[in-house]
């Protein structure tokens, strides 16, 4: 089998896996490249930050900010929060990466929430290569995002569009994932911290802040997990 | 801002989120002991962040609570 026929297998394989991220990013990218026209600003700069940044909570929460003054530490600042998970992330990724060589690096740029999230569960068939197959789903990922940000741009310089409340595609992603965790017992303790403490924080901060706090909140519940069964297994 | 603050804007914005995305891996390289509360957090939180996603993508979640809807 040439190199390209297994890129085939493997980009055959990946596409299914990535079905819900394609629906979710269509709108999503449209009505970014759609907000970003309305709030004056071109194609050029929309597919920058699309294939540059690659973020879409911050792209959208970035869009004001290119039409108020220069004000790049606070701009570095306000990434770095919103982008803060993306630290979580890496340590889940850190053995779900090995041996992945030259693509390694390229995956890591890529690993937006969706991708995350159809690379901790998807499993390549037999016979396909799993870096390619990780690869291919990531590529594919952000093909979407740039494509669909370039199309509401040139779609918001001749019409207005309403897409609100279409990103459920992306909550049905996010559940189906947190469903299969569940069924696999292991991680049923701490995939209801996890809700838990977003739940409590979303509570407690609103929607614009419970990030930072909710991954405080969930750190500190696993590590102090951790630490009560490190002891209950010594006292064993 | 004009053409040239909006590029220097847009790279702040990437120097950012690619610091966020590589940190993990730069400061725990392939082959270097780590320790072992990291490898047992690197087990577990892959369970436990998509929570945040979830439950701030679920309509249901932030129309009952008044006070978790955004503002914008």
């Amino acid at each position: 089998m040439t190199r390209r026929d297994e890129w085939m297998r493997a980009a055959r394989a990946a596409f299914p896996h990535t079905l819900p991220v394609l629906t979710g990013f269509a709108f999503l990218g449209i009505a970014y490249g759609i907000l970003m026209r309305a709030q004056g600003q071109g194609l050029a700069l929309t597919a920058c930050m699309s294939v540059i940044v690659f973020a879409g909570s911050m792209q959208y929460l970035a869009a004001p900010l290119f039409a108020l003054g220069f004000a790049p530490l606070s701009a570095f600042l306000l990434t770095l929060m919103v982008n803060a998970r993306h630290l979580f992330y890496g340590i889940s990724m850190l053995d779900r990466l090995r041996g992945t060589g030259k693509w390694k690096n390229l995956l890591i740029f890529l690993m937006c929430d969706e991708t995350f999230s159809l690379l901790l569960n998807a499993q390549p068939p037999r016979g396909v290569d799993r870096t390619r197959f990780m690869v291919c789903i990531a590529v594919m990922d952000y093909l979407y995002w740039v494509l669909a940000s370039v199309a509401g741009s040139l779609l918001g310089a001749v019409l207005t569009v309403n897409v609100a409340g279409i990103d459920f595609v992306l909550t049905a992603l996010f559940l189906v994932i947190f469903l299969n965790q569940w069924h696999g017992r292991a991680g049923r303790w701490p995939a209801a911290a996890g809700v838990l403490c977003s739940l409590l924080c979303l509570a407690a901060f609103g929607a614009e802040q419970f990030m930072l706090p909710a991954m405080a909140a969930i750190l500190a519940a696993l590590l102090v997990w951790q630490a009560l069964h490190a002891r209950r297994e010594a006292a064993q | 801002m004009n053409g040239v603050e909006k590029a220097a804007t847009v790279a702040v914005i990437a120097a950012a989120t690619i610091l966020t995305r590589f940190l993990p891996f730069w400061l725990f390289p392939q082959g270097r002991r780590r320790p072992a509360w990291l490898t047992r957090l690197s087990e577990s939180l892959p369970y436990a962040v998509i929570g945040p996603q979830f439950v701030v993508s679920h309509p249901h979640f932030t129309l009952f609570m008044p006070c978790a809807r955004s503002n914008s």
